[in-house]
């Protein structure tokens, strides 16, 4: 059951991620379920700021202030670059938000 | 359709910048856009331009301003009582519009925080006809809360100096005082003490956080409100030339406001209001007057030889320049004693795109004849017969292709060119390839680069290049031709100023104060 939910879980804070993603990508990818590796600024076209907007709905979503949160988890938001990348973010703020 | 008009209104002492769109067939409806503030602005100018037009071709007289102290309103935003201000001149705006259009109970059309001043101003009102709030802000502290929040999740992901500003917070560009961060705190929908409009348009996504609340209290004020889905903020977080018109939203406020009744005469007044004088001035250059600009003039008649200063736009932004940075230059400049034209070339800010072109492009097909067009304007408005041209990114390409072609130019002034115009932007902008080919085409293009900046000396024209490290642009031709490129920073009239700690745009206060002084000292030598 536990491992039930917490798949559940991840299956969500992906699912959100991709929404998101989706929301601001200038050009939407036509594969699903999106790539890790999807490049955010080459292959859907995030520059600098949409990538903040995206970033400060994602932390709105898990009710986190997340410049402060990666902040204190030491994690470097210029690093962040891929889905994949959203998605571990997504995943760390999910476990602060429970 | 008919051309819109540019003009000043207000008081003298901080006059207004607004167009005045004149309706085709009168409805007898008139519409006020309020746009928002910051980066919002900047980047929903377009949408609002195209709003008004449609709004005009459809009957209605729609005026859209720049609020006090932004765009091309005199002042600026670190001016007291910013806030009590702006209601005054939405107040000044409506009567504006009103004696314009003849229209007695005129429409309100406000996106994000721009909705929530329009709705404190109507609700003070009795003349509001109808209210469009989109996307709205739900408190003016809800809003500068989100900016503050990305200007400091910007600088984690772009890693740029943070000089903190001691008198309030930055905002992405732009600037609230703690006094106007306390002001617009109080600007609440959900506190609004009378009904803003009988009718009200919710224009949003889903992501209205009070919604309800909001849906609610409107509803206790016995407003009649429609909420309606739009097409979404991509418009707002996309940089402008990449950017689409946000059609869906566009036309749902069109059709709504469309369907209202509208109680005013179907004939326009036949002379307009006199306009409030301002030292800036609009023009419109080119045969057919498509193209347009504000001139700043010196604050005292220069002497003959002095160069006058054409700036080009940054990108798709129109001619206030990112942050609003060419308008604090144009006057910074303008009280050295230079007369100053900012300039939209075609498709891009108010200068609607020509013939079969498209609009929102960094570089317009029709580019370099505007900029020629624009410095015939300049000597006959000013008596210049000597140019300085200058621009940030695409604005610096151009500049600096106009000074490798020679001329009557003083000199150039070049902030993060992108491409020169001789770099492949693909290149420039996207993943590293690596291949022998394209490291050959890369090394031609930066020598080509080293080249032009050779040629500009040799024209005898005089150029500072300043540079933001790491900017795409100037990166890649230090790396695909460093030797030339080192060797150009000992040419004659050359100077090469790189900035550390700020980002493209000058997005910092702080960076923004720097460029602004470089580039003044740079013109105080041609004084």
């Amino acid at each position: 059951m536990g491992e039930l939910s917490t798949a559940v879980a991840t299956e969500s804070v992906e699912g959100k991620i991709t929404d998101l993603v989706l929301e601001y990508a200038l050009h939407a990818p036509a594969d699903r379920p999106l790539r890790p590796e999807l490049s955010l600024r080459d292959e859907i076209g995030l520059d600098s700021f949409s990538l903040v907007s995206l970033m400060l709905r994602l932390g709105e979503e898990f009710n986190v202030d997340l410049a402060d949160e990666s902040a204190r988890l030491g994690i470097d938001l210029g690093t962040v670059s891929t889905f994949g990348d959203l998605v571990k973010l997504g995943r760390a703020f999910s476990e602060l938000s429970r | 359709m008919l051309p819109a008009q540019p003009f000043y209104f207000g008081s003298e002492v901080e006059p207004i910048f607004g167009w005045y769109h004149t309706p085709e067939i009168p409805n007898g409806g008139g519409v006020v856009l309020c746009s928002p503030l910051g980066l919002d602005a900047t980047r929903s100018h377009w949408s609002y331009r195209h709003l008004a037009e449609r709004l005009a071709r459809a009957g209605f007289g729609v005026l859209r301003f720049d609020w006090p102290g932004t765009g091309d309103s005199a002042g600026d935003d670190a001016q007291p009582d910013r806030v009590a201000v702006w209601i005054a001149g939405l107040n000044l705006a409506i009567d504006e519009l009103k004696r314009r259009s003849g229209a007695p109970r005129p429409a309100l059309v406000g996106l994000r925080v721009g909705a929530t001043l329009a709705a404190q101003v109507a609700a003070e009102r009795e003349d509001i006809g109808a209210l469009v709030l989109w996307m709205p802000a739900l408190t003016g502290g809800a809003w500068v809360s989100e900016m503050a929040k990305l200007h400091k999740l910007y600088l984690r992901i772009v890693p740029q100096a943070d000089v903190p500003e001691p008198d309030g917070e930055e905002l992405l560009g732009s600037f609230a005082s703690k006094a106007t961060i306390a002001d617009l705190a109080r600007v609440d929908l959900l506190a609004l003490p009378r009904r803003p409009a009988p009718r009200i348009l919710v224009v949003e996504d889903g992501v209205l956080r009070g919604a309800e609340q909001l849906r609610e209290r409107l509803a206790i004020l016995g407003a009649e409100v429609e909420w309606r889905r739009g097409s979404g903020q991509k418009f707002l977080f996309t940089v402008p030339h990449r950017a689409t018109l946000p059609d869906e939203s566009l036309n749902t406020i069109l059709h709504w406001l469309e369907t209202l009744p509208v109680d005013g005469a179907k004939v326009a007044p036949s002379s307009p209001p006199a306009t409030t004088p301002f030292r800036e001035r609009p023009v419109h250059c080119r045969v057919d007057g498509r193209l347009f600009g504000i001139v700043a003039p010196p604050v005292e008649p220069p002497p003959p030889e002095r160069p006058a200063i054409l700036l080009l736009n940054a990108g798709a932004v129109n001619r206030t320049g990112p942050h609003r940075l060419y308008v604090t230059m144009a006057r910074r400049w303008a009280a050295l004693g230079f007369a100053v034209l900012r300039i939209d070339l075609s498709g891009i800010g108010d200068t609607p795109a020509a013939d079969g072109a498209a609009e929102s492009l960094v570089y317009p097909r029709d580019g370099l004849t505007d900029i020629d067009a624009a410095r015939e304007v300049l000597a006959r408005e000013t008596g210049a017969s000597r140019f300085i041209i200058a621009g940030l990114c695409s604005g610096a390409d151009f500049a600096y292709q106009i000074a490798r072609r020679g001329g009557p130019l003083a000199g150039v002034i070049m902030m993060n060119p992108r491409t020169f115009l001789e770099l492949d932007l693909a290149r420039v902008e996207g993943p590293p390839v690596k291949s022998q080919e394209s490291d050959l085409a890369s090394k031609a293009e930066a020598l080509r680069v080293a080249a032009g900046l050779r040629q500009i000396s040799l024209n005898g024209i005089d150029a500072l290049l300043v540079v933001s490290r790491p900017d795409p642009g100037i990166d890649f031709v230090d790396r695909h031709a460093p030797g030339p490129i080192r060797e150009s920073e000992g040419l004659p009239r050359f100077v090469r100023v790189n900035i550390s700690g700020t980002d493209h745009t000058f997005t910092t206060l702080s960076s923004q104060r720097r460029v602004l002084e470089i580039t003044t000292q740079y013109l105080v030598r041609h004084r």
